[in-house]
């Protein structure tokens, strides 16, 4: 009888712990934000990266640099679709280089001669890149419109910018 | 029956109160890793060393939690790739810090990587194929209390290798956004800003007047506009003898002048200019190559993603140097005569670099110099033309001429003369459909001079998403008449990359970013995986 009364007590105690457990867990299983960290605008100043925001509709953070034809090439064939995109999606493209002081003096004429609409940031000595531990770019991270990340993806090959906007569509619809 | 209800729900129960455990905040981080095996090569005369397996490993591990961080980075070099630095071997936990930040301040205690200005007195960075990591050691503070006034100050030894090195570094750096300040509104901006470094180093040797200090200033100036930037920086820097300088008390200068204009016309510029003088500034003066850098002094010149024009990279020299580059886009609109029906888009780019118009003098000074006068000597000079065009949703291609002059005797040592090229490069993109693609690359490179005339080519096909495949090859068919041949693929899933290749490394400098070391020659195969979380 007693050692009844304890394995139901175990039991008990096994589902109580069972269910906080899982709460707890599911709060730690959130995706990851993007960090704390500081980059510089077209104009030199510094801005959060944690304060990105799309009022609630999905971004697309792209590292890129002035030096990368990958890069430059899915930067471009998302400028030839961008206005449709925003219309379909309410995305936002945040174009963050990792040019360095060698070639970030020419991010800007860059930018504007190809006439892209992006958000562009220079990540001057690579503080972010780091805190999320890119290796390589073109690097590409998806943000839900509570600024978490939904994917992440190395490198690029022509026409992954149509997997890109099903993401995003995917997300928009959530 | 009972029983095993009980077991199931008590192992549930702990497995997920080992979940809950899992600590809070959050972690990131990544590990690339890069093994090469080698073999014996008699066309390159490369030789496989005796362990014909290495592989460089990087693993970092970041964890935040509120305005708490720390990381860890570990590094294995079992055995060091060809090319690295002899003294990076063996594994070591490279990386530790803990830091603290919000808004205002943001406190760095352990290793930690920083920036002053344009970084020609102080930037500590990473850049893994090169072998470069002179990460900090020590405290790193930024104060912002408002967001137009920015501090910084640090202190700490600088990595050499696999350790801290001797020299021991200070520096703080001030900017100010001074219309912010006067709360002028304009659509102008000006920013002045200042760093100070120091590094002392014991000095043993017999002369008393010997300096184990050296100092360096910057002051800075930059200007915006949404049409205009224009970015000053002036450094100074006291004697620093070397061996390299052949220990000389010559103190280094900097100028630095970089302009950007751009229009609502798709036209746009960018304009720079450099001179510099004695500017080399090590946290170790024995130390030579890409060890124990203090400073970041990139060749400012076209960053070449072509193999042909990388034969011949500029490398900038900091004893002399005085030049510049001036960059051209423009973007002829979709729909115009020469826009064609997606637009056309151009870029010029010319750069002039020639040494120091110089007098050797008797004192312990070395040399003397006139500011404003070019030297002698041309260093390097290129003039490129690049036209990038799409003629259909099927094809795109870029097209590119460039002549380069490269003092090779100059930059990588005696023996070698003035090379004159010219290079032509066509570069055609297939987009078959919204999966398939094929891109075909030709090179030629024209020259009397070192290893005379090269081809190259290159085919790359790409599988969306996910696959790519590539076989390439280059030859100096007037001379040595070796084909460095390579081929191979990459797979990419989400954060994972993998790639393998096989083929042959051409002995010569090998740049990034514009800093450069130099590589033997090897053959064998090379594979690279990639993951970050």
């Amino acid at each position: 009888m007693k050692k009844k009364t304890a394995s139901i007590y175990m039991m008990v105690v096994g589902l109580i712990l069972l269910s906080v457990s899982t709460a707890v867990a599911q709060e730690n299983n959130s995706q990851q934000k993007l960090p704390n960290v500081q980059v510089k605008d077209m104009d030199g100043k510094l801005m959060n990266v944690s304060s990105f925001s799309n009022g609630g509709k999905p971004m697309i953070i792209s590292f890129w640099a002035t030096w990368c034809k990958p890069c430059i090439s899915e930067l471009e064939s998302i400028a030839d679709d961008y206005d449709n995109w925003q219309k379909v999606a309410g995305v936002k493209l945040i174009a963050i280089s990792i040019d360095d002081a060698r070639t970030n003096g020419g991010i800007k004429s860059l930018v504007s001669s190809r006439g892209w609409k992006y958000e562009v940031y220079n990540d001057y000595n690579k503080d972010l890149y780091r805190a999320l531990g890119i290796a390589n770019v073109p690097y590409t991270i998806v943000l839900n419109g509570d600024g978490k990340v939904i994917e992440r993806h190395a490198g690029y090959n022509p026409g992954d910018e149509y997997h890109l906007l099903e993401v995003v569509k995917k997300i928009a619809k959530l | 029956m009972r029983r095993k209800i009980f077991i199931i729900i008590t192992i549930a129960g702990i497995s997920n109160v080992l979940q809950a455990q899992e600590i809070p905040g959050k972690l990131s981080g990544g590990l690339e890793s890069n093994s090469q095996y080698y073999i014996d090569d008699k066309a390159t005369q490369a030789k496989a060393p005796r362990d014909k397996v290495a592989t460089n490993s990087y693993f970092t591990l970041n964890y935040t939690l509120k305005n708490f961080y720390a990381g860890v980075q570990l590094e294995s070099y079992l055995s060091a790739m060809m090319g690295y630095p002899e003294g990076l071997k063996g594994t070591k936990l490279t990386h530790r810090f803990a830091g603290y930040r919000t808004d205002k301040i943001d406190i760095t205690a352990g290793s930690f990587y920083e920036q002053y200005g344009n970084g020609f007195v102080f930037r500590s960075y990473e850049e893994r194929q090169l072998g470069i990591d002179n990460i900090m050691d020590g405290v790193n503070v930024r104060f912002t209390p408002l967001k137009s006034i920015r501090f910084k100050a640090s202190y700490g030894l600088q990595r050499v290798l696999m350790d801290n090195g001797e020299g021991i570094v200070r520096g703080a750096d001030l900017e100010l956004d001074l219309l912010d300040l006067l709360k002028v509104k304009h659509n102008w901006g000006v920013t002045i800003g200042g760093s100070v470094i120091n590094r002392y180093q014991k000095y043993t040797g017999p002369d008393d007047d010997f300096p184990p200090g050296v100092n360096a200033y910057s002051g800075r100036f930059r200007l915006t506009h949404p049409h205009y930037n224009l970015d000053m920086e002036y450094v100074s820097k006291s004697a620093d003898p070397t061996d390299i300088n052949k220990n000389i008390f010559k103190k280094g200068s900097l100028l630095y002048i970089n302009q950007t204009i751009t229009t609502n016309k798709g036209l746009s510029a960018d304009i720079v200019f450099r001179r510099m003088e004695s500017m080399e500034f090590r946290t170790d003066r024995t130390q030579k190559d890409n060890l124990a850098v203090l400073n970041y002094l990139p060749a400012l010149t076209k960053l070449y993603t072509y193999s042909l024009p990388n034969l011949y990279p500029y490398a900038a020299q900091s004893m002399g140097e005085i030049g510049g580059k001036v960059d051209i886009f423009y973007h002829f609109k979709r729909g115009s005569a020469l826009g064609g029906h997606y637009g056309t888009k151009l870029s010029l780019t010319a750069s002039l670099y020639r040494n120091l118009d110089t007098v050797r003098l008797k004192s312990k000074e070395g040399f003397s110099a006139e500011f404003w006068k070019l030297g002698p000597t041309e260093l390097y000079n290129d003039v490129n033309v690049s036209i990038e065009r799409r003629w259909s949703p099927l094809v795109e291609t870029i097209v590119s001429y460039m002549n380069l002059r490269y003092n090779q005797g100059y930059i990588q040592g005696p023996g070698f003369g003035m090379v004159n090229a010219n290079i032509a490069i066509a570069d055609v993109l297939l987009n078959f459909d919204r999966k398939n693609s094929l891109r075909v690359e030709m090179q030629h490179l024209w020259t009397v001079a070192d290893e005379k005339n090269w081809a190259a080519a290159l085919l790359e096909y790409s599988y969306a998403p996910g696959w790519s495949f590539f076989a390439g090859d280059m030859i100096n068919y007037q001379s040595k008449k070796i084909h460095y041949f390579s081929a191979g693929g990459a797979f990419n899933y989400k954060e994972a990359r993998v790639s393998l290749s096989y083929g042959r490394q051409r002995a010569g400098l090998l740049c990034v970013g514009g800093i450069c070391r130099m590589v033997p020659a090897y053959s064998g195969a090379n594979l690279s995986f990639t993951y970050n979380f």
